[in-house]
């Protein structure tokens, strides 16, 4: 999914996926109308309810 | 050597061995020796053991059929000769004058109602019902009317009444009518044939014995299911010759018969029950084996019905007393309202002049005999030249299906480097760009179907109606709107960028008139169909301002849909050209043999350390297909081996084999499951069935999908079931189920993409908060959850559709609760206009 945020250079783009990847995302970037924008995602594999509990 | 086919026979099996051909990138030519296809299967009400109304399922497959540019229907023709080799035949047909040229009839029935020569027995209905002596064959395609030349006076006696000029030529605006046409015979040039040739009943001296054409209310099976039938002479109310519905009827199934007589009357009798549940109904038979078990369940259901199934050795004697029918045999006597004797079946007389014509043998029962030897069930002893369906044996639709399939695998792995060469592509779309925000001009197109819509509606009212409705710029009327010449003709205009059709069911015409949109230059999601015929003139066919009121209000409905429509593309998938073959018993050989013939790459998994050691595969037709297995390249076996986890969908799965060296992953576009015995792996890393969502009956055999048409296929697309897994069969059964069922994986891994509907599932995911709620319900394990991180560092919840999966059931839009997620092309809003469109007034 597209993190929303739109970075004017290449670099700045994949600096951005960098630090997503780091904290487990896959990450894409695509340039679009000169801009370039980051999309990223990565499954839930577990979620934690508000009692506590663990589901998933 | 060509890259087309000859299909003798129009029937379930001869359309269906046409259509897998098609599919699989071959030309076909479809040569029906009656005027409109579809053989006996149009002609019954319900098939057996399903109970599923023929009609229904069969006229979507002839629609797809004549509207393919890759299927040239040679209807009301023979084939005079199959000359020269395999691969090269030459092949002449001659079509029989129907003295009205089919390229200009409209099928507008103005020529009917001018026609001073009636009550000709309609031979479709066996005699039952009458028409005019210019006339549709039947309510099937082609629809092209043709001058009967026996009861035409102008071509018996070179005049029609006291007019120099017939009624009929004047009546045809098209100038269709042609009293000069001759025979004409026409040649193709073919690499391979099928004979499908079907069969009839033998009327011979066993139906005089029991009164048939002597005694009234003395049917044949045939002529029974044309009363039971709703396009019928009685419009699927069955009547006695006098006009009364029989209070009892009663069936005799001699002995020694293929059990396809006695299904016909199990069929036959719940069909008559379903009508009347007060009926008494009795079924004469000998003995029948049942070998299926869906016979024997539905034979089951038969009786629980309160059938009265009575074994006998034979009926001695039918004789008239007081109206009613007197059935004597042993020392029983039955009376009865009409009496159905199941004839014998024999290949058609046209078959058996072609089997000579190519120098094929018959047997003792008048069918195709097998080349002596032959391993191969459907081959014939004339090289290039197959046979299939009921043409070899009576059979049930299910089994010449299969069959059918099973022949159109033949044909394509003999033709197989002509694969796709004569194939005719269609031209690149060249649509309308419509956006939303566009303001809707709508075309709307009523049309007449003949009488069976504007034989009831007001029309006029609801033209005046519908050109009253918001957007609507046009409104055209037509005779009949499949032949989609106005359609094309008037959104070539680009004036209009919505249709709504005012015309029939969806479920037999929506591709075709889509289609029609499509090559008048509109996306076919701009199209909605409003089913006049149907939904009014069939069911309120008594009262023709009810009728007309709903169709007004079905119009304004689909109106307003058609106006919040949007423009959808394709999806386009990538496919893995390989098969997974699971279990290596005679139909997984013959299965992986005739794919790897077909020059595509299989992985065979068995269980045994070898192959030999498989029940059945030690007998010499299966050893031959082994040795015929380990010469080709193209199949990779693995024995001792299981299948482990398996994932993916239509064309691209990705499947772990358990090896005893160890795991490997393999990528296929299709899955075959050719065996009953477990094949996965005991270990919880993975279990093929459950991942593919596969099902077992109480019997332990697979459970396809649902329809007489798809016996080979599970309802997980892609995936397909043989032999051993679905039921208990015969080596020569299992290898033909083997070979169907390459035929049914060729025509999807032959292809370098599928092409699928954008109708499918679209996550908002403004309004999904990742609840998850969808991803259980989902019959498809389509949706995922994810989560993602936004450029300001919070991490969101949200739901995934993988597209290649999803079926765009809509269950997941009918379990969200905050709207996050709909089907395109199917959005609540539309189906919100719509019912506010019913209360309007």
């Amino acid at each position: 999914m597209w993190d929303k945020g739109q970075y004017s250079t290449e670099k700045e783009a994949h600096e951005k996926m960098a630090q997503y990847e780091k904290d487990g995302f896959e990450a894409e970037c695509m340039k679009e109308n000169g801009k370039y924008l980051v999309y990223t995602r990565r499954l839930v594999t577990e979620i934690v309810l508000e009692d506590g509990g663990q589901t998933l | 050597m060509r890259g087309s086919v000859l299909v003798v026979g129009a029937g379930p099996a001869g359309m269906r061995a046409s259509s897998e051909l098609v599919n699989q990138g071959f030309k076909v030519i479809l040569v029906e020796e009656k005027p409109t296809i579809g053989g006996k299967m149009a002609q019954i009400d319900k098939m057996f053991p399903s109970n599923e109304c023929s009609t229904c399922t069969i006229l979507p497959k002839m629609l797809e059929l004549t509207s393919n540019p890759n299927v040239t229907i040679v209807a009301f023709a023979d084939v005079e000769s199959i000359e020269e080799q395999a691969g090269d035949f030459k092949v002449k047909v001659t079509k029989k004058p129907r003295y009205v040229d089919p390229a200009k009839c409209t099928a507008c029935t103005d020529c009917f109602a001018v026609c001073p020569v009636g009550g000709i027995p309609i031979d479709f209905n066996f005699g039952r019902g009458t028409c005019k002596a210019i006339s549709f064959y039947s309510p099937f395609p082609p629809r092209k009317a043709l001058i009967n030349p026996d009861k035409c006076t102008y071509l018996t006696e070179g005049k029609c009444g006291d007019k120099d000029i017939p009624p009929c030529v004047e009546a045809c605006k098209p100038e269709a009518i042609v009293f000069d046409q001759k025979p004409q015979t026409v040649e193709f040039d073919v690499g391979a044939v099928i004979l499908a040739t079907g069969i009839k009943e033998v009327k011979s001296g066993l139906l005089e014995q029991y009164g048939h054409s002597q005694l009234p209310n003395v049917l044949t099976g045939l002529e029974y299911e044309r009363l039971l039938s709703g396009l019928g002479p009685t419009s699927g109310i069955v009547k006695r010759d006098d006009g009364q519905e029989p209070k009892s009827v009663c069936w005799y199934v001699p002995d020694n018969y293929s059990s396809v007589g006695f299904m016909t009357a199990v069929a036959q009798s719940l069909g008559t029950i379903e009508r009347n549940p007060d009926a008494a109904v009795s079924v004469l038979h000998g003995n029948h084996a049942l070998q299926k078990e869906s016979y024997k369940d539905f034979y089951q259901k038969a009786k629980d019905s309160g059938i009265n199934f009575i074994q006998t050795y034979g009926v001695i004697s039918v004789k008239e007393a007081g109206g009613n029918l007197e059935i004597s045999f042993e020392d029983e006597t039955i009376t009865a309202e009409m009496f159905v004797l199941i004839p014998p079946l024999s290949l058609t007389e046209s078959g058996r002049r072609l089997a000579e014509k190519v120098g094929l043998e018959l047997n003792e029962s008048g069918f195709v005999e097998k080349k002596s030897g032959d391993s191969h069930p459907i081959r014939t002893s004339r090289e290039g030249i197959f046979i299939c369906g009921s043409a070899l044996a009576p059979k049930g639709i299910d089994d010449a299906v299969i069959q059918a399939c099973a022949a159109a695998s033949e044909a394509a792995s003999f033709l197989v480097a002509e694969r796709g060469r004569e194939m005719v592509h269609p031209p690149e779309k060249d649509l309308l760009p419509v956006e939303p925000q566009d303001e809707s001009t709508i075309l709307a197109v009523i049309c007449q179907c003949g009488k069976n819509i504007a034989g009831l509606l007001d029309m006029d009212e609801l033209v005046t109606y519908t050109k009253s409705l918001p957007n609507v710029k046009h409104v055209e009327v037509t005779p009949f709107g499949c032949d989609g010449v106005k359609i094309r003709e008037l959104l070539k205009t680009k004036d209009f960028n919505r249709l709504v059709l005012g015309a029939c069911s969806p479920k037999t015409h929506e591709d075709l008139f889509s289609l029609h949109a499509e090559m008048g230059g509109l996306n076919r999601y701009l199209m909605e169909i409003v089913n006049l015929r149907n939904q009014c003139t069939w069911v309120h066919s008594k009262d023709k301002k009810k009728a007309t009121d709903k169709a007004k209000t079905l119009m304004r409905m689909g109106v307003k849909r058609v106006t919040l429509l949007e423009s959808l593309d394709d999806i386009h998938v990538s496919v893995t050209p390989a098969c997974l073959v699971i279990g290596a018993e005679p139909a997984g050989i013959s299965c992986a043999l005739k794919l790897a013939e077909a020059n595509l790459n299989v992985y065979l998994v068995e269980k045994k350390d070898s192959l030999d050691e498989v029940e059945k595969n030690d007998v010499s037709l299966v050893k031959n297909l082994i040795k015929e297995l380990s010469r080709n390249e193209k199949v990779k076996v693995y024995t001792g081996s299981e299948v482990g986890r398996a994932e993916g969908f239509v064309g691209n799965f990705k499947a772990e084999i358990v090896t005893p060296d160890g795991e490997e992953d393999i990528n296929v576009g299709s899955i075959v499951v050719a065996t009953k015995a477990k094949m996965s792996t005991d270990s919880d890393e993975g279990d093929f069935e459950k991942d593919l969502l596969l099902q077992r009956d109480e019997n332990d055999f697979f459970i396809g999908m649902l329809g007489i048409l798809n016996p080979l296929d599970f309802n997980t697309e892609g995936v397909f079931q043989c032999g051993s897994a679905r039921d208990k069969m015969g080596i020569l059964d299992a290898i033909i189920d083997g070979q169907a069922a390459a035929s049914r994986v060729a025509g999807i891994i032959s292809k370098e993409e599928l092409v699928k509907s954008p109708a499918i599932s679209f996550v908002v995911d403004e309004y999904c908060d990742g609840c998850a709620y969808c991803i259980d319900p989902c019959p498809s394990n389509a949706i995922t959850l994810i989560e993602y991180m936004t450029a300001d560092g919070n991490i969101k919840k949200t739901v995934e559709v993988n597209e290649a999966v999803c079926r765009g059931c809509g269950v997941c839009m009918a379990t969200c609760p905050k709207k996050g997620i709909f089907v395109r092309h199917f959005k609540p809003e539309y189906f919100e206009e719509m019912i506010k469109a019913v209360v309007e007034v």
